[in-house]
């Protein structure tokens, strides 16, 4: 199954840096994550997402936020796990490297070109 | 640009459009002119007719797209009177009409949140097919908006040199006609780390100057932490995040670095209560959204050992297996011998300078850094702190020989006193 393990945060707010080890610890969860092959992508959403709207036919591009209240996605990782419970030890584990603060874990499904081939 | 007299308010207008637009402007104007000596000419000429325009009729709602327009207006004149022909002309026309699903990105009204055309230009100037000495000129001149005189004040140049490099870029882009678009997807990676390494060379250039008596350049440095914000904003990749990162951390320590006669300061000696907090929390938190959300790049996992340092009161106090540990992954990205030296110098850190200096030997001792001179001052360093002192003044004495910058030449003749 296909999870999506994000933070979510606000345009202004700033990240509680971890500490040293607790930063080593991330890139070491990550690298295994990678290694092991349960990433499927990760990445991050850019602060400053265009907002492209229809009103009665006429095109309007602002350059809007993401979610309301400016809210974006500075990372998220995709993982491919048998389990929610994993996808959530996972998650968990990541956050304890970046110290208090919440993590969200939501399941994803996505079709790709390969899905879309006749059998 | 600068404006010496007229309304102030214009002055401002002018001056904010220059700082903040700039290169959205340029960028625009190649799109629609497609020529990027044409573009910089008429921009230029737009700015000097708004001075006049604006005094009279006020500035404008949109002064950036004002000066696009007028801009524009003069290029496609200039391109008639030149009487390139019709056809040329029909095809700019084209070219800034063409309106893909309806939207026209020439509208002022659309230009605020598309910034294709930034990184197009930026994508230009740092092409690989460019000589990377004019590369790193052009890109100073077109994305940093310093002037030619600037660049070789920086680079210790003449001014003709600096012209030079400039020109030759800009012909190497026709000769290979290099188009102005984005990089397609498969390429993007490899192009963005080419114009990666271009900001990395001019802050490095800045920060630890390769020749002079003068070891820092800001106006270098500057230009190079106001660009890796840049290309934060336009592409939020891993590794942009990772270099802005490795930029803050290393200009956070600027105060402390360099002493009131321009000496470095090493690390160890340096007044860490001089270090810029803010510099420090904004790099460390890239650090860490760069680490989750891609590859731990290059620059990543430099910024993440200075971050640690960073996060230090002292070298004792320093996470030292943290840093190890971002050494072996740097290791495995770039197999460098200085990534190795540094490697082994944290090590005689978190262990013992024994086992540091075990490490460094076969690196300096006929090895690939044979002729560095920081190896040899590493060595020294290290063979000092065991008590080896005729190890450590023959290492210094090879560090001096292999031609120092000047301020580093004081710094180890001064280490090298202190034991003879």
């Amino acid at each position: 199954m296909h999870f999506m393990v994000y933070l979510r945060m606000s345009e202004g707010e700033s990240m509680n840096p971890p500490s040293p080890e607790g930063m080593a610890e991330m890139g070491k969860l990550m690298m295994d994550a990678f290694e092991s092959g349960m990433v499927v992508a990760t990445g991050q959403l850019g602060a400053n997402a265009t907002h492209v709207s229809l009103r009665s036919g006429d095109v309007s591009i602002t350059d809007g936020p993401f979610l309301e209240g400016k809210e974006f996605i500075p990372g998220f990782t995709i993982i491919d796990v048998p389990s929610r419970e994993e996808a959530i030890q996972w998650a968990t584990r990541l956050r304890q490297c970046m110290g208090d603060g919440s993590i969200h874990v939501s399941p994803l499904s996505a079709t790709g070109p390969e899905d879309m081939q006749p059998s | 640009m600068s404006l010496q007299d007229g309304d102030p308010g214009v002055h401002a207008a002018l001056n904010d459009a220059f700082r903040t637009d700039r290169v959205r402007m340029l960028g625009t104007l190649v799109r629609l002119l497609g020529d990027l000596d044409r573009a910089e000419e008429v921009l230029q000429e737009a700015f000097a007719a708004a001075v006049d325009a604006w005094e009279r009729e006020g500035v404008p709602a949109h002064p950036t797209a004002w000066l696009i327009s007028a801009a524009r207006f003069k290029g496609i004149d200039g391109i008639r009177r030149e009487r390139r022909g019709r056809e040329l002309t029909d095809q700019l026309h084209r070219r800034s009409e063409s309106s893909p699903g309806g939207v026209d990105f020439t509208d002022p009204g659309h230009l605020d949140g598309i910034r294709d055309d930034e990184l197009r230009l930026i994508f230009l100037c740092c092409h690989p097919d460019i000589p990377l000495d004019s590369r790193i000129a052009l890109a100073l001149r077109e994305v940093c908006g310093l002037t030619t005189e600037e660049i070789a004040r920086a680079y210790l140049i003449a001014k003709e040199t600096a012209k030079k490099r400039i020109t030759r870029a800009k012909q190497s882009i026709r000769r290979n006609a290099i188009p102005f678009e984005l990089p397609p997807s498969q390429k993007l990676r490899r192009r963005l780390d080419a114009v990666l390494q271009v900001v990395y060379l001019v802050y490095n250039e800045g920060f630890a100057a390769s020749s002079g008596d003068s070891f820092v350049r800001p106006v270098l440095t500057h230009a190079a932490v106001s660009w890796a914000r840049l290309l934060v904003d336009l592409l939020p990749d891993s590794e942009s995040f990772g270099l802005l990162a490795l930029l803050l951390l290393h200009e956070s320590r600027s105060a402390a670095r360099v002493d009131e006669n321009g000496d470095i300061v090493p690390l160890a000696e340096q007044d860490r209560r001089k270090w810029d907090r803010e510099m420090i929390d904004e790099g460390t938190g890239l650090v860490q959204r760069a680490l989750w959300s891609g590859r731990a790049g290059f620059y990543t996992i430099q910024a993440a050992i200075v971050s640690v340092h960073a996060a230090a009161d002292s070298m004792e106090s320093t996470a030292w297996s943290a840093i190890v540990f971002y050494y072996d992954l740097l290791l495995r990205v770039s197999r460098s011998p200085v990534v190795a030296l540094n490697r082994a110098i944290a090590i005689g850190m978190r262990d013992t300078p024994e086992e540091g200096l075990r490490l460094i030997r076969p690196l300096v001792d006929g090895g690939p850094l044979s002729r560095y001179h920081n190896a040899h001052a590493a060595r020294a360093d290290l063979a000092r702190r065991m008590g080896n002192r005729v190890e450590a003044v023959n290492a210094f004495r090879s560090a001096l020989r292999l031609n120092p910058s000047e301020p580093e030449r004081r710094h180890i003749e001064k280490e090298l006193a202190k034991i003879l």
